[in-house]
């Protein structure tokens, strides 16, 4: 691996197999104790503090574009080592200039993630502590963001994620550096070889067998559930009463009214039948 | 060329720049001289620099692109060379901020990232990160008419015999719309800290200590998943740390003598004042609350 490309994107919409992956990240990482509120190894992309340690200066007296300038700049002045990982809630999308909003210069590949959007929707919904009605309006937004209120204080930067089908589009259709797509759908159904062939294959981390038969043990759902319960998990939105809900595929049936699953299919039926989703 | 004179933080300024936030003064004796003019991209052997700052012992550059480029030199020099077709009001944000972190740090002025009120039994300083609610706890306090604003986001712990005072900072509050709209204040009159942010500058003028007030309290605030608003007090070596880590812009401090000065300082501050935890909810608009609590420990 080129030394300069150091940087892995882990890269998704909300709710779709990200943090099971940095969790099974953080246990093959873990120095002394594997702990779900300890995810450090994989840091988000809009988190201010790294850019304000580096910039020195309050980054929410910058205007959304700014930060977003300034954040590119950092990154891209910055040195690291193989393999640094990020998480990333935003579309891969272009700053003024055609220049993408993530450092390209400094990454090796991403790992995408994505998950049936039916189960998105329902999943979206609870842990945002919105109506699936608006959660499905506002998938299909192509101007959507996160953190974008520009009323209170936010410790994160804005995330621009277009809609469902843009953000998947945006992050695989481009040729700046590889994307490995993995389905959520597929990580539930053979855990093991899915992240074998991820870390193993694709990442070349020194990783074996047994290591990730352990990471995946240790990291089943009803595991990082348990422990949410017991010590509470501080990814969680505030709203929500958990953030490890039921994590299986398919539970849109129990939720979304025909009207709803239809509207979802109206507004992705292209991406979901690439994905094998219809 | 006309110098304007300013007093905050226990120091006289001399500026060639209109500085309208910062109170004026009338003392001829200056401590620190602001001046426009080149500032280089590079200083002498810096010992820390990253994409955005450099610092050595006695030298700082800061560049915050579109607006301005800062260097504090010796503790009592700042230079700023202000970008073309840049607001005079952006220059002045960062200059407040980030370039007078700098100067305290060489100054061994130790800044808390922290704001401070007073009522008659003395101040009372809220400190955390950014987001914490140092200054919406501070005006929830404010607003019930018995106290007054110290200073907001930076306080400047001034150590001499035996007694620990904060010395005055700005006379205003920087707030964002949400915490100014819940307090049912009108923001369409108010001036926001730069065109496209919709944050204020909420004026205290007249609920301002401009003297420096004895310290009696530092309030720790942070947020968790949780319902009530608690107040823990800290005993021991907990009370060392958090005053340590609430120290603003630390990646500025000028090296180990500076280091060593601040332990020594923050020593003497926790075998003076009182320290608390204070935790509030993730959610919601709980400043009614956390005023009560904090009300409720001073009593």
């Amino acid at each position: 691996m080129e030394e300069s490309k150091h940087i892995i994107w882990l890269a998704s919409y909300p709710k779709s197999g990200n943090t099971w992956f940095r969790a099974i990240l953080a246990y093959l990482y873990r120095n002394e104790s594997f702990d779900i509120n300890n995810l450090d190894i994989s840091p988000i992309y809009s988190s201010r503090t790294f850019i304000e340690n580096e910039a020195g200066i309050d980054t929410t007296e910058l205007t959304p574009s700014e930060a977003e300038e300034l954040r590119l700049s950092v990154f891209e002045q910055t040195a690291g080592k193989y393999p640094s990982f990020f998480k990333i809630h935003d579309a891969f999308t272009y700053l003024t200039g055609s220049r993408p909003i993530i450092p390209v210069n400094k990454t090796s590949a991403a790992v995408y993630f994505i998950r049936n959007p039916l189960d998105v929707a329902v999943s979206f919904a609870y842990h945002s502590a919105k109506t699936v009605e608006k959660t499905i309006e506002n998938m299909g937004n192509e101007n959507f963001f996160l953190a974008s209120s520009q009323k209170k204080y936010n410790n994160q930067f804005r995330q621009l994620l277009l809609n469902w089908s843009g953000h998947v589009q945006s992050w695989t259709g481009h040729s700046f550096f590889p994307v490995k797509v993995l389905r959520y759908e597929d990580m539930l159904a053979d855990p093991h070889r899915i992240f074998s062939e991820t870390l193993c294959d694709f990442l070349h981390l020194p990783f074996q067998p047994k290591d990730i038969s352990e990471a995946v043990e240790a990291c089943r759902f009803d595991n990082l559930s348990r422990m949410e319960k017991e010590k509470g998990f501080r990814e969680k939105a505030p709203g929500c009463e958990a953030f490890f809900r039921k994590g299986v595929a398919g539970d849109y049936k129990n939720h979304l009214s025909n009207e709803m699953i239809e509207s979802v299919i109206r507004d992705h039926s292209s991406v979901m039948k690439q994905y094998k989703y219809l | 060329m006309k110098k304007h004179l300013y007093n905050a933080f226990g120091l006289c300024f001399a500026s060639e720049k209109d500085l309208p936030e910062l109170p004026s003064c009338g003392s001829s004796v200056t401590d620190v001289s602001v001046v426009m003019g080149s500032v280089p991209d590079q200083i002498a052997q810096p010992f820390r620099k990253t994409a955005r700052y450099q610092l050595s012992e006695n030298d700082f550059i800061l560049q915050v692109a579109g607006i301005a480029k800062y260097r504090v030199q010796n503790g009592n020099l700042i230079t700023i060379e202000a970008e073309k077709e840049t607001s005079e009001n952006d220059v002045r944000l960062f200059l407040y901020g980030s370039a007078f972190a700098a100067l305290f740090h060489q100054r061994g002025m130790m800044p808390l990232h922290a704001t401070t009120v007073y009522n008659n039994d003395g101040a009372i300083a809220f400190a955390g990160n950014s987001g914490a609610g140092k200054s919406t706890t501070s005006f929830s306090l404010i607003e019930t008419g018995k106290f007054s604003l110290v200073s907001d986001d930076i306080t400047i712990l001034d150590y001499k015999e035996g007694k620990i005072h904060v010395q005055p900072g700005m006379p205003h509050i920087k707030l964002w719309a949400d915490v100014l709209e819940h307090s049912s204040k009108d923001i369409s009159q108010m001036k926001n800290i730069r065109a496209e942010i919709q944050k204020y500058r909420y004026p205290l003028e007249s609920q301002f200590t401009d003297a420096p007030a004895e310290l009696r309290a530092i309030y720790f605030l942070s947020s968790q998943h949780q319902k009530e608003v608690t107040l823990i007090p800290v005993t021991g070596t907990e009370k060392f740390n958090l005053l340590q880590n609430n120290i603003f812009r630390s990646q500025f401090i000028t090296g180990r003598e500076m280091q060593e000065k601040y332990f020594r300082l923050t020593t003497a501050v926790l075998q003076k004042v009182q320290v608390f935890r204070l935790i509030r909810p993730r959610q919601g608009m709980t400043s009614g609350e956390v005023r009560d609590k904090v009300i409720q420990s001073l009593s």
